[in-house]
Parts: structure tokens; C-alpha cells; sequence
């Protein structure tokens, strides 16, 4: 094992980093990526030269995982980019209120609500919806909570108890 | 009159017409006209009496199309008097100009007339007579005028009837292609070739007199009978169709397009006949006088005439009489030397002098230089060079123009054809590739092609008739001249493509660059078939070519060395030597080998044999010299500095130059060694002190490392690297053992891969970590006597110690390779913190790579490098089981992590499965079982949902802009990525499971007796205890009991965990499949297309899984747990019928819709495949129900078919299964294959369970119109007992009753066996009564 990846591992603790480093030509599509300072999931990569015999770039598109905005950026693909962090946490929904907001509670029985409903993209407003319609037929929820760059929002919702 | 009513209104649309205000009513009063009934009585009125010639060009062609219409309402004396009306009407107008398109169109229409009724007894011989007599007979009283231009309408319509009768030009009449064939077999047989005849003569005499219209006509009339389509009647075949064809080298397809089969050689005499062409020699040098083709018709008359010398020079050796060597070698050179002489008289002259004809080109005028190059590579297609160059060096000779002569340097052909080809070359290099001059380039390409395959063909003077196949290289040319007028062509070729280097480095623009890469694989294809010509011409004189070759290099490389000294890296000078240097290597590496693509590398024969023959010390110099050329590029890319000078470009370029060299020269196995000479042995496959070979060896590996580490962020150079030239060092044995041995740099690149330097890892893609960690893997297989040596001197005992210090060697090796990935792995699975790690990007992507190189190495390299290292792999991942599971449990959700870990177990299983002992085994079935069940937990409902959202987000989207496919919103694409996600871990699974049933056949070859024992055992009660154990969640080893003897339980045991693994693992896989995932599924395999490939690849990996363990586990299937059973069957059920649906929308279909989801199956994307394995699941369960039974089992009469709403409870299996049988068969248009797969599934069910047969059977009948039930009945009733069709027929309007009485027979055992003579006449039963069912049943 060597130095180098003990080091990083340990380096930084969860939390401690938003973003990590990656040199751009390794990142491929289906991969994250900060564009704009937006997280963004890379749906697609293409490689260029400049001119004949220069060195390789990187034109990459991406989607705002949030948002769902388009972005491009290109990179020389010997240089580094930053690799947003992701994590997904799951909670069990404990209410939903009119306005919207969501209280939820970790394994560890820790309770929040701080989270709306998700809004702003079709989907997220599909979502929404479907949390509303479970929670109006009192089904249980457990729902996966995205963070990235310290922006967090609900991503998905499964039904755990479908009898109740 | 109804007549002139008619006319009246063409002209008046005709009028209209003009106007555009008027001209879409006009152009549909046409059409109407065109296409209404009985209108050739119209047509003919307007022909003869309207003044307006557009109204005549209407009913000309509504003519035309009337006479295919009408045709057969017409009657033998309609038919005759129209063709009389025709010819007489074109002699009649055939001096009019201003009639010319109408009389084209009439012509057109008398050749589909006689086409439409040749067939018809003597009407060949009338239309002919006919013609002749209108055509030359009658006019000769008129004036001589008259007469001509009778003549000429007449040559018109001789060329239309070729066209028409030449099957590729026909016109469609309506009618099967049977008809084009006869009559193009026919005319062929009995007319052509006085066609010919008749237009050589006419043409002669108009040549003679002067006459250039006629001549012309004729002309293009010959030009029309050379270009047919020439095909063997099958019922006297040639004996040149029994020889194979000619054949053209590979790769040299590009340039003229392969000659249609030609004339055989019962055209021998008119078309090799001295009189055929001479005249038209005649003519074209009487017309190339300087001035004398001024006019557009005399131009035209060239034109024409080049075109039939053209395809003259096209004719396929098999027209020639078999000649001996010695009437060849004549003066005068026998027929074909003759017919060359002929041909060549009129080539020759139109490229006499070089320089001039491409000076014209450049001016505009390219005719002559581009019809002489297609002459020329035609021959040298057909003809031995020998021949062609006696006969170009006797028509020099005979011509001796002074021009001529100067332009050859007095040396003949051989010193023409390079001359222009030269010219050709300078003249394409002062075009840039894609201008509009293609002229320039497709004539280089051409005569390239030429004198390769002169080249090549020019075999050690070989008779033709003894070597039918004497194309490709039989070995030196042995022309005088050839070879050196091939090096010469070689180094203008090198010339020219150094000058275009220059210009492409210098002139690159953004713009050009963009269409570049649009097509860039094309081009690069076809500059390598180029180059791979060019290299055949090296090859012909290597010890000339290849210097020239070297020094080319040197010079570049001193080039690109000053330019980086003077500080000039970046200007124009450091890219030009760039750019040459890119050319050079990899002209050097074609030159040097053969790509080996699929076979095993060997030395190019023609090098080969050149060092073989008498100047060998040359050749081997030649390829000594030009290989040192090529390996001084990667010495200087190892000094120190240089990835600032040598541009990654270049680097790729050495990269695949060298791995195409070292796959032929370097260390090969000894077998190929043999074929190479012994100083290339020396230089490049001997180890020991005093060769270089295991230093070039290193310097190799040593450059590979070196484009993996100083070109950081170089994408498609790593992948030169990784999937290109290391797996070339990592194939050979001996090269292996060579690197592993005294390569340092290899052991560097395989410790630093092993200690995970950044460079390797974080700056390489994990695809290619995979291939870099299978590479260095494979390289084991180069470890001595890894592979026991069966020697006589050495003991067994010995032997064995060798064998046993091989293998520790070996695991050693893999241990230090993968060890320390494999401890990272486990280390990081048993962090405490694991599960915030996972949110860490950096974490993730060390992860994905270390999965992907120990999928890489551990499974993928050593399968290569032989069993040692497959047991040292394994003990590697076996202490990784357990790891493995923690980190799904922590990753599963990572889009990357998730998917790589179930590839990483498919790949486990796939190639560490079928060796391991049955423990072991077992401890791997029980892994992926966990495995399974952990992603069920993790992904179960939640993709659903998911899939939900992703449908209803695109139904949005969709909603908002109907059609508007292109620009999915972000939110769209990111829920299809997720889609895509889905479906790659679905075919990672199903991978999974696939390859899990390997273990039957690694079982079924160790423990046969117990394994045939099994799998016809029927539903013992320790199957379904197993079957019961695998719903619960019990282990493998729950399901053993110690009824069995003990070799077939251990065979048992294992047997029965393959299928409780699959069938947990279908389990969890189908609640998965979305309707979206398989919608995609199937339409991505209609389409074929690229983004959509995991889908079609996805449903037939699932069924043919399923009918895989529905055929060979049947009891386990039978013994699952109703629901899951349920799924499954309605799974194959969507299956049978074609139409591919989940496994819950399958449920709601199946009962309710039957007809319709039949119905449909047509147009959802009808999967052969898919519906072949579903059948032939259906077709095991029934058997096993079969053989149950006789055994006294209860077959799966535990088990209910799925009921309409979904899940079980839907009514008895067997009546389910008869009838979605039948339904399959009868319903819908399946082929008889479907119908003969369904008969398998059918039989055993008839025989098992009549009585569901019999109540379907009447259910048919009374659903079945009432005229036709007695039919129905007797029908089904002939399918159980064939001898009791007739007494069911005879009970006419009792169809239930006699297909009760038959099915009642057929339990009679001795009509219905499953014996292969009964299955066989059941399947033949079968296939008629479903025919006559399907009839029947739709009577409406």
C-alpha cells in the first residue's frame, strides 16, 4: 500500500473537503464534475487536440444535478478539475407540511426538517407530487437526501411499509 | 368525339402546365390522365394527331405505363398491332429533332412491350424480324436520309431492350423477379450476341463513311451489351464458373469497382476478333488529331468510344481461350497478347505523353488521363504483368511518336506507366486532399492499385491456368524492371506524402479540422488500404525502397532535432518534422508487417521469400536497416525532455508502429520463429549476451511506461498504449519470459502499478487501469515451465518440484502484482468511517479503479497465463468475498461503484468458476447469492419509483414539444442516464447469472452419471426442499440430504446452487426490468443502434436465461414459491408471444388480451431470439411435467397459471400452457421454425394431459364460424391421431366429438412418443394443420 493513498484517505474527513481533485482526462461520462461551481453530472465528454500536435483537451457537458441546467467547459485534460463530493443519506419521513417542508429522521433517531419538498425541475415536481400523494394515503417513506457543495435536496422516495 | 374531348384537355393541361399558377391542377388532370383505364386508345389519337409535342410527350408516357398496365387485356393481336403501331410511328418521326424525347419514351415503351410478352412463344424472333424490317428494310426506298435515321431509331431501340432485359436497369412490370432472370437468360442465350454483331457492323460502315451520329448510337449500344450482366445458365454451367473467380488481393477493393461478371468465353471470337475494336481505334486516333474533335458531337463520339475501350479493357480472364506458355510468350503473344496489344494501342495513346495529359487535366479536360487509368488498373487486375508489358512495349514500338518516346526515356511501357504515375503523384500533391480536384487523387489511387497488383501478381512467371489464384504475393517480382520501376513509384509516393506532411502542418485551420473529424475513422481507413498498397511496392524491391525509407526518417528526425534545439518547438519546422515522422513510422511498420489481425503475425511472404532467394543478404539488410530506423524514435523519446519535443501524436503513432512490428519480429513463439531468417532471429528473438533483442525488449516496455507517465491527461495515446502495444508484449510466451526476466523496465511498470502510483491510477482512466492490470498479468503466462514439462529425462518427483517452484513463481508474481489492490480493498471496506467515505469523490474514483484492476488482472489476465495463476488469483479474491459485500452495502448507490462491483463478480464468476473445487464453489455461490440479496435491498422498490419519475418526466417533456427528440431538458436526460445506469447493472447481473451456469457444464464433464440423473429425475423431494430453502434464504448446503450416493450429491449439491443462485438472482432482476427498460430494450434491437445497445443485448440475455434454467431446472423451477413462479412464466409467456412487456404489465396481459398481444407481436419488435428461448423454456417445463409423470410424480401440477389480474390463482397449468401454445401457433404469422419450436412444447402436453387439450379443442370448434367447425374439428383431431382424420372429417358438423375421440386416442402411447421419429411427425403434423387452421379460423 503506499503513502500516497493512506494519506489521502485520511487527509480529509468527511465533511472537511467539498470537492476533491481530479485530473480531467480521467473523468468519463456518467461521472461528477464542478462546472460553473455547479455540481453537475457529465453526460457527455469529447477530446480535442490543439492543433496537430499539441496536447489534449476535454469539452465536457454537463447537468446541474439540482437544477437541471445545461453546462460545457472545456479543460486541458492534463490539468485538474474538481470532483464534487456526493453523499446520499436516508431518513424516514415523519411529516409534511402544507408549506412544504419535509420532517424527516436518520437511523440514529436524529430529526430534522429543514428540507422542503423538491421543486424547480419536472421531475423534482413529479417527486413532489408522488411524496404528497404517498403521504396523503399515510404510507411510510424512506427518502434518500442528496448533498453536494452544501446544497442538499430530497432525490428519491421508496415506500417501506406498503401495508400501513 | 370522345377521342378529341380527351385530347383537347392534354393540350389544355399541357397549356396550364406552363403557368405556375395553373400547374398543380394541370400536373393532377396529367396524372389522372396517365393513370386512367383504357388509355392507349387516347394516347395513340394525341401521338398521331396533336400538334403540341408536350401533349405527344404525355400520352408517350402514359403509354409507356398503360402497356404494363393493360397488357394482359390487350390480346395477341393487340399486342402485335401495337408493337406494329410503334415501329411504324418511330420510323415515321425519326427525323424530327424536336421529337427526340418523345421518341425516347416510345422506345422505352416498345422495349417493356416486348419485354412483357417475351416469354410467349416466337415472340423473341417477331419483335427482332419486326424490327429489322422497319427499321432497315422498308426506309431504303425514302431517302438515304431517312434511311439513317431509321437506322439510328433502330440502334436506340436495341440499346433500350438491353437496358431494359439487363436485370440491375429493368423497369418494374408487375412481375416476379423469375421473369427478368428468363428473360435475361434468354436474350442473353439467343440474342446478344447478334446485338453485338449487328452494332459492330453498323458501326464500322457509319466509321467508314463518316456518319458520327450513327457511330456514336452504335457506340453506346456496344457499351451497353459490354456492361450486362452476364450470369452462367444454370443448366450448362461454364467452365470457367468452375474455377474460382480471379480473386482480388484484400484491401485493394477501393478505386474501380468490381467488374460485373463478364462475358465467358463463348464471346471469345466476337469480342478477342482483330476487326471488333480496330475500327474504333481508327476512329478515336483519326479524332485525336490536334482540331479534329472540336465539335460537342465529336467530342461526344470520343467520349463514347473511350467508354467502350474502357469496358473492353474490363473483360474477365475467363473470356480468353486457355493458351500454352509458349503461344503467350510468342511475338505476338498467342489471342490474349493480341487482344492486349489492341486495347493498349488505344490506351497508350491517350497517356503517350505524361506530362502533358495531366497538364491537361489540371486544365480541365481529365477525360483522357481518368478513362486511361481505369483501363489500365482493369488490366492489371486481369492480365499477368509479363503479358502486359510485351504487349505495351510492342504498341510503343509500333506508335514510335517521338513524344512517346522521349516521354518513356526509350524504356517502354513499364517507363511510361511510372512516368505517369509520377506525374499523377506530383499533380495530387498540388491539390489539397479535399479539394474539388478529385481527379488528381482518384487517379493516383488508381494506378497505386495498378502496380501493386502488378506487383504482386508478377508470380516467378507462373502460367495462369496452373495458378488460378496467383494474386498475392507469390513472392520478388521477376519482370525486369518491375521491382525497380515499383521503387521508383514507392519514392514519389514518399516524396509526395512528405510534401503534404509539410502542408497539413502548416496550414491547420479550426474549420478544416471540424470536417476532419466527422469522418476521421473513414479517412484513416483509407489511408491505411494506401498505405498497405504503398507498402506492397516497397515490398517488391526492399533492399531500394526500404533505405530510401530510413533515411527519410533520419532526415525528418535531424529535422525535428534542430527545430527543438533552436528552441523552435512549436514552429513550423518542429511540426513538419512532426508530421513527416508520424507518416514515416507508420509507412515503416506497413512496409515492415502484415497487420496479423486475427491470426497469427508471420514475416511478409514477399520478404520472406526475397531473403530466401539469391540476393537474401540484401533484403534481410534492407529490413535490419529500416527496423533500426524505426527504433531509434523511441530511443530518443526515452531521453530525458523529450515529451516537450515529441508530440503525443507522434508518440501514438510509434506506439501502434511498434506494436505491429513486435508482434512479427519480436521474441515469436518458435514455431513462427522458423519462417523468419536466422539474422532476424539473431537481431530480435534471441536472448543472451551478444544480441540486442531483450534490450529492444526493454526499451519497449521502458517507452510504454514513458507515454504513461510524462504524457499526463493524453487519453488516446494510454489507450494506444494500453489496449495496442501491451497486449502484443504480453501474448508471446517467450516475449513474455524475456520481459519478466530481464526487463527492468518492465518489473518497474508492474511494481508501479502494484504500489498504485498516482500516475497510474488517479491519471488513468479505470478502463484502461483494467487493461494495463490484464496485461501485466497475461505476462505470467512467460514464467519457464509454468506449463509441466513432459520430459522423459527428468522424473516424476523432479518434474513435479519444477513444476510446484513454477507455480510459486508465478503466484508470487500475481500476489506482488495484485496484492497490495487487493489489501487497499479490504482495508478500505473495514474502515469504521466507511459509510461517510462514500460520499468522498476521491474515494470513489480509487475504488472503481481498484475494482476495475482486479477485474483486469484477477479475472481477465490470468485466465491467459495458465493455472497457477488462476489459483493465485484466486486466493487473492477469496479473502475479498467478504470485503466486497461491506462495500456494496456502503457504494451500492454510486452510480460508478454499483455497476463495476457486479461486473467484477460476473467476471469472478466467469473465469474462476468452472476450476474451483466444489467447497470453494460453494462458498462463491454463496457470496453472489448475498450479493443478490443486498442488491435487492438497496434497489428494489426505489428504482421503480425512479423509472416512475424518469416516464413521467419525458412524458412531460414529450408533452411541451411533440417530436422534439433533440433537446431534452436536463432534468429528461438526467433521468434517462439514470435509466441507462439501471439498465448496465441489470446487464451486469444477468452476465452474472449467465455465466453462473457454467458450473453445470464443469459439473456435467466431472460427475456425468450424476448429473444425467438429475436432470431427468423429476420432482424428487431434495429438489424441492432446495427450491423451498432458496425462497427462505437458506444456504446451498441446506439443501443436501444424504439420500443420493455420494458422487451424485456433491454433483447434486453444487447443481442445486447454480440453480438457487440464478433463480434468487431472476428474482430480484425482474420486479426490475421497467417497461421502459425492455421497451428500449426491443427497439434497440430493431434498430441496431448504438446508444440503445445494452437493451437488445439485455432482453436476449434474459430469456435466453430463462429458457436455459427452464430447460435444465425444471424441478427447481417447478418447486419455486407460486408467486415467483408466476413471474417467471408470465415472463416467458411476454416472451412466446413476442411481444416484450415486464413481467407485471405481462401479467395483466396475458390473460386478458390474448389475441391482441399476439396481434401485436408483428410490430413490437419481433425478437427471433428472444422468442426462440422463451418457446424453449415452455417446451422444458412441459417435458418435465411429462416425465414426471410417467414417474409418478405430480409434475408442476402445484403450481397455477397467472391469473388476468397478475400474480397466481389464474386456473390448472396445463389447459394455461396448451392454449398460449396454441395461440402462438395460430394466432399471428410465425414462421414454421416458431411453429416446429412450439410442436416440442406441444407434444409432451397432449400427452400428459389430454383433457386440457380436448376442452380447448372445443372451445375452438364452437368459437369457430359455423361453416367451417366440421373442419376445425377434423383438423385438430388429425394433429392427436392422423389415423383418425377421417372418421373425424366424415363426422361432418361433430367437430367437439371427434376432437374429443382423439384426444381420448391420444394417450395411445404408440401414436404420440417423444421419441425423435414421433417428434419429428408430430412437428410435420403440425406445420400443416396450423397451416389450415389459420385459414380456417379466419373465415369471417
Amino acid at each position: 500500500m503506499s503513502d500516497h493513498e493512506v494519506e489521502t484517505f485520511d487527509s480529509a474527513d468527511a465533511g472537511a473537503s467539498l470537492t476533491f481533485p481530479q485530473q480531467a482526462g480521467t473523468v468519463r461520462k456518467n461521472g461528477y464534475m464542478v462546472m460553473n461551481n455547479r455540481p453537475c453530472k457529465v453526460v457527455d465528454v469529447s477530446t480535442s487536440k490543439t492543433g496537430k500536435h499539441g496536447h489534449a483537451k476535454c469539452n465536457f457537458t454537463g447537468i446541474d444535478i439540482f437544477t437541471g441546467k445545461k453546462y460545457e467547459e472545456m479543460t486541458p485534460s492534463s490539468h485538474n478539475v474538481d470532483v464534487p463530493n456526493i453523499s446520499r443519506k436516508e431518513y424516514t419521513v415523519i411529516d409534511i407540511t402544507d408549506e412544504g417542508i419535509v420532517s424527516m429522521m436518520d437511523e440514529g433517531g436524529n430529526t430534522r426538517d429543514d428540507l422542503f419538498l423538491p421543486k424547480g425541475t419536472d421531475e423534482a415536481d413529479k417527486l413532489a407530487e408522488i411524496m404528497q400523494q404517498h403521504w396523503a394515503d399515510q404510507k411510510e417513506m424512506a427518502i434518500t437526501v442528496v448533498k453536494a457543495m452544501g446544497e442538499e435536496m430530497i432525490n428519491s422516495v421508496k415506500v417501506i411499509n406498503e401495508k400501513s | 368525339m370522345d377521342l378529341d374531348a380527351a385530347q383537347a384537355a392534354v393540350e389544355r393541361a399541357c397549356e396550364e402546365f406552363r403557368s405556375p399558377a395553373t400547374a398543380a391542377a394541370a400536373s393532377s388532370t396529367l396524372l389522372a390522365f396517365r393513370s386512367a383505364p383504357g388509355v392507349l386508345q387516347v394516347c395513340r389519337h394525341i401521338l398521331d394527331r396533336s400538334p403540341s409535342l408536350d401533349a405527344r410527350f404525355h400520352a408517350a408516357a402514359a403509354l409507356r405505363e398503360a402497356v404494363v398496365r393493360d397488357w394482359a387485356t390487350l390480346g395477341p393481336d393487340g399486342r402485335a398491332g401495337l408493337r406494329a403501331y410503334l415501329l411504324s410511328y418511330l420510323v415515321a418521326h425519326a427525323e424530327d429533332p424536336g421529337m427526340a424525347i418523345v421518341r425516347s419514351t416510345l422506345v422505352s415503351a416498345a422495349a417493356v412491350l416486348a419485354k412483357r410478352s417475351w416469354l410467349e412463344a416466337g415472340e423473341g424472333e417477331a419483335f427482332f424480324r419486326e424490327l429489322d424490317a422497319a427499321t432497315t428494310s422498308a426506309p431504303t426506298a425514302a431517302s438515304p436520309a431517312a434511311a439513317a435515321a431509321a437506322r439510328l431509331v433502330g440502334i436506340a431501340l436495341l440499346e433500350s431492350t438491353v437496358g431494359e432485359f439487363c436485370v440491375a436497369t429493368a423497369s418494374p412490370l408487375g412481375l416476379p423477379l423469375e421473369h427478368h432472370a428468363k428473360c435475361a437468360a434468354d436474350l442473353q442465350e439467343n440474342y446478344l450476341q447478334g446485338i453485338f454483331r449487328h452494332a459492330v457492323g453498323l458501326g464500322r460502315a457509319a466509321a467508314a463513311s463518316g456518319d458520327g451520329s450513327t457511330a456514336a448510337a452504335c457506340l453506346s449500344l456496344l457499351a451497353a451489351v459490354l456492361a450486362w450482366d452476364f450470369r452462367r445458365s444454370p443448366t450448362a454451367p461454364h467452365p470457367a464458373a468452375l474455377r474460382p473467380p480471379a480473386a482480388r488481393p484484400p484491401g485493394t477493393g477501393s478505386g474501380a469497382q468490381a467488374p460485373a461478371p463478364s462475358a465467358g468465353s463463348d464471346w471469345a471470337s466476337l469480342l478477342l476478333a482483330p476487326d471488333t475494336l480496330d475500327w474504333v481505334a481508327a476512329l478515336l486516333s483519326q479524332l485525336s488529331v490536334p482540331g479534329a474533335a472540336s465539335s460537342r458531337e465529336a467530342r461526344e463520339l470520343v467520349d463514347r468510344a473511350r467508354a467502350v475501350v474502357v469496358a473492353m479493357c474490363n473483360l474477365s480472364p475467363d473470356v480468353f481461350p486457355r493458351e500454352g506458355a509458349d503461344a503467350l510468350s510468342r511475338p505476338g503473344g498467342g489471342v490474349r497478347g493480341g487482344y492486349l496489344r489492341a486495347v493498349l494501342r488505344c490506351v497508350v495513346a491517350w497517356v503517350a505523353s505524361p506530362r502533358e495529359v495531366v497538364a491537361a487535366a489540371a486544365a480541365g479536360d481529365e477525360a483522357p488521363l481518368w478513362e486511361a487509368c481505369k483501363a489500365i488498373l482493369a488490366l492489371a487486375t486481369a492480365h499477368p504483368p509479363r503479358m502486359l508489358e510485351d504487349a505495351g512495349n510492342d504498341v510503343l514500338a509500333a506508335a514510335g511518336t517521338p513524344a512517346a518516346a522521349a516521354a518513356s526515356g526509350g524504356g517502354g511501357f513499364l517507363a511510361l506507366l511510372q512516368a505517369l504515375t509520377l506525374e499523377v503523384i506530383r499533380a495530387s500533391c498540388a491539390y489539397p486532399a479535399h479539394s474539388l480536384e478529385q481527379w488528381a487523387s482518384e487517379c493516383r489511387d488508381m494506378l497505386v492499385e495498378a502496380w501493386a497488383l502488378m506487383v504482386q501478381r508478377d508470380s516467378s512467371g507462373a502460367n495462369q491456368a496452373l495458378l488460378p489464384l496467383a494474386v498475392g504475393g507469390l513472392g520478388p517480382p521477376t519482370l525486369p524492371g518491375l521491382a525497380e520501376a515499383a521503387a521508383g513509384v514507392f519514392s514519389g509516393l514518399v516524396e509526395a506524402a512528405l510534401t503534404a506532411a509539410d502542408r497539413e502542418a502548416a496550414g491547420e485551420g479550426d474549420d478544416r479540422e471540424e470536417v476532419a473529424a466527422e469522418n476521421e475513422a473513414a479517412e484513416a481507413e483509407a489511408e491505411d488500404a494506401r498505405m498497405a498498397e504503398a507498402a506492397a511496392l516497397a515490398r517488391a524491391a526492399p533492399a531500394a525502397a526500404f533505405p530510401l525509407l530510413a533515411a527519410a526518417m533520419a532526415a525528418a528526425q535531424q529535422q525535428l532535432l534542430a527545430a527543438a534545439a533552436g528552441g523552435g518547438s512549436g514552429g513550423p519546422a518542429w511540426a513538419s518534422a512532426l508530421e513527416r515522422l508520424c507518416w514515416l513510422v507508420r509507412m515503416a511498420a506497413h512496409a515492415l508487417a502484415d497487420s496479423g489481425a486475427g491470426e497469427t503475425p508471420l514475416m511478409p511472404l514477399p520478404l520472406s521469400l526475397a531473403a530466401e532467394g539469391g540476393g537474401g543478404a540484401a533484403a534481410v539488410g534492407a529490413v535490419v536497416g529500416l527496423t533500426q530506423a524505426l527504433l531509434e524514435l523511441p530511443a530518443l523519446a526515452l531521453r530525458d525532455g523529450a515529451s516537450s519535443v515529441l508530440s503525443p501524436r507522434l508518440m501514438e503513432s510509434v506506439v501502434w508502429a511498434l506494436a505491429r512490428w513486435a508482434d512479427t519480429y519480436l521474441f515469436p513463439e518458435e514455431a513462427e520463429a522458423e519462417g523468419l531468417p536466422p539474422a532476424l532471429v539473431s537481431a530480435y528473438a534471441t536472448r543472451g549476451p551478444g544480441s540486442g533483442a531483450e534490450s529492444v525488449a526493454d526499451g519497449i516496455a521502458r517507452l510504454a511506461c514513458t507515454c504513461l507517465v510524462k504524457y499526463p491527461g493524453e487519453f488516446s495515446l494510454h489507450a494506444a498504449v494500453c489496449t495496442t502495444l501491451l497486449p502484443v508484449l504480453s501474448r508471446r510466451r517467450p516475449l513474455c519470459a524475456c520481459l519478466l526476466d530481464a526487463s527492468p523496465a518492465w518489473n518497474e511498470l508492474a511494481g508501479a502499478m502494484a504500489s498504485r502510483q498516482p500516475a497510474l491510477t488517479a491519471g488513468l482512466e479505470p478502463k484502461l487501469q483494467r487493461w494495463l492490470a490484464q496485461c501485466l498479468a497475461q505476462a505470467a503466462c512467460g514464467f519457464p515451465s509454468s506449463t509441466p514439462v513432459e520430459s522423459p529425462h527428468v522424473g516424476v518427483a523432479a518434474a513435479a518440484a519444477v513444476a510446484a517452484a513454477a507455480a510459486a513463481n508465478v503466484s508470487g508474481y500475481i500476489n506482488r502484482l495484485l496484492g497490495p489492490t487487493a489489501a487497499e480493498v479490504r482495508s478500505l471496506a473495514a474502515r469504521p468511517d466507511l459509510a461517510a467515505l462514500t460520499s468522498r469523490a476521491d474515494v470513489a474514483a480509487a475504488l472503481i479503479g481498484m475494482l476495475e484492476v482486479l477485474r483486469g488482472g484477477a479475472c481477465r489476465g490470468v485466465a491467459s497465463a495458465g493455472p497457477a495463476a488462476r489459483v493465485a488469483a484466486w486466493g487473492l479474491l477469496a479473502e475479498l468475498l467478504g470485503p466486497l459485500l461491506a462495500l456494496q452495502a456502503a457504494f451500492g448507490e454510486h452510480p460508478g461503484v454499483g455497476g463495476r462491483l457486479l461486473k467484477l463478480a460476473a467476471a469472478v464468476v466467469e473465469h474462476h468458476v468452472g476450476y474451483l473445487p466444489t467447497d470453494q464453489a460453494h462458498m462463491l455461490m454463496g457470496w453472489v447469492l448475498g450479493l443478490l440479496r443486498q442488491y435487492r435491498q438497496g434497489r428494489a422498490a426505489r428504482v421503480s419509483v425512479a423509472a416512475a419519475v424518469a416516464a413521467a418526466a419525458e412524458a412531460a417533456a414529450g408533452g411541451r414539444r411533440p417530436g422534439g427528440g433533440g433537446g431534452a431538458s436536463g432534468a429528461a436526460a438526467l433521468a434517462a442516464d439514470a435509466a441507462h445506469d439501471a439498465a448496465r447493472e441489470l446487464k451486469a447481473l444477468l452476465e452474472l447469472l449467465t455465466h453462473i451456469t457454467q458450473r453445470d457444464v464443469a459439473l456435467a464433464a466431472a460427475a456425468s452419471e450424476g448429473w444425467g440423473a438429475d436432470s431427468s429425475a423429476g420432482s424428487t423431494p431434495r429438489s424441492v426442499n432446495m427450491g423451498a430453502g432458496g425462497g427462505a434464504g437458506g444456504t446451498p448446503r441446506a439443501a443436501s440430504n444424504g439420500n443420493a450416493a455420494a458422487a451424485a450429491a456433491a454433483a447434486a449439491e453444487a447443481d442445486s446452487g447454480v440453480a438457487q443462485v440464478v433463480l434468487t438472482g431472476l428474482d430480484v432482476l425482474l420486479p426490475l426490468l421497467t417497461p421502459e427498460l425492455l421497451a428500449a430494450a426491443t427497439a434497440a434491437g430493431a434498430g441496431g443502434g448504438g446508444g440503445g445497445g445494452t437493451g437488445g443485448k439485455l432482453a436476449r440475455l434474459l430469456f435466453s436465461l430463462l429458457g436455459y434454467m427452464t430447460e435444465v431446472h425444471p424441478a427447481a423451477v417447478v418447486a419455486l414459491p407460486p408467486p415467483h413462479f408466476t413471474t417467471l412464466l408470465s415472463c416467458l409467456e411476454a416472451g412466446a408471444r413476442g411481444a416484450i412487456s415486464p413481467p407485471a404489465a405481462a401479467g395483466q396481459a396475458g390473460g386478458a388480451a390474448s389475441g391482441a398481444a399476439a396481434g401485436s407481436s408483428a410490430a413490437s419488435g419481433f425478437d427471433g431470439v428472444v422468442v426462440q428461448s422463451a418457446l424453449e423454456g415452455l417446451a422444458g417445463l412441459a417435458k418435465f411435467h411429462h416425465q414426471s409423470l410417467l414417474n409418478g410424480g405430480r409434475g408442476f401440477v402445484s403450481q397455477t397459471a397467472p391469473a388476468s389480474g397478475g400474480g397466481g390463482g389464474g386456473g390448472p397449468l396445463a389447459p394455461y400452457l396448451v392454449s398460449l401454445l396454441l395461440e402462438v401457433a395460430l394466432l399471428g404469422d410465425a414462421g414454421p421454425e416458431v411453429v416446429e419450436l412450439v410442436g416440442d412444447g406441444l407434444l409432451p402436453l397432449l400427452q400428459a394431459e389430454p383433457a386440457a387439450f380436448q376442452g380447448l379443442g372445443t372451445a375452438l370448434v364452437q368459437n369457430a364460424d359455423p361453416r367451417v367447425q366440421g373442419q376445425v374439428g377434423a383438423a385438430l383431431a388429425r394433429l392427436v391421431a392422423p389415423d383418425a382424420a377421417a372418421a373425424g372429417g366424415a363426422a361432418n358438423g361433430g367437430g367437439a366429438a371427434a376432437v374429443a375421440a382423439a384426444a381420448n386416442m391420444g394417450l395411445d402411447t404408440s401414436v404420440l412418443d417423444l421419441g425423435r421419429l414421433g417428434r419429428r411427425a408430430f412437428k410435420e403434423r403440425l406445420c400443416g394443420v396450423v397451416a389450415e387452421l389459420r385459414g380456417l379460423l379466419r373465415v369471417r
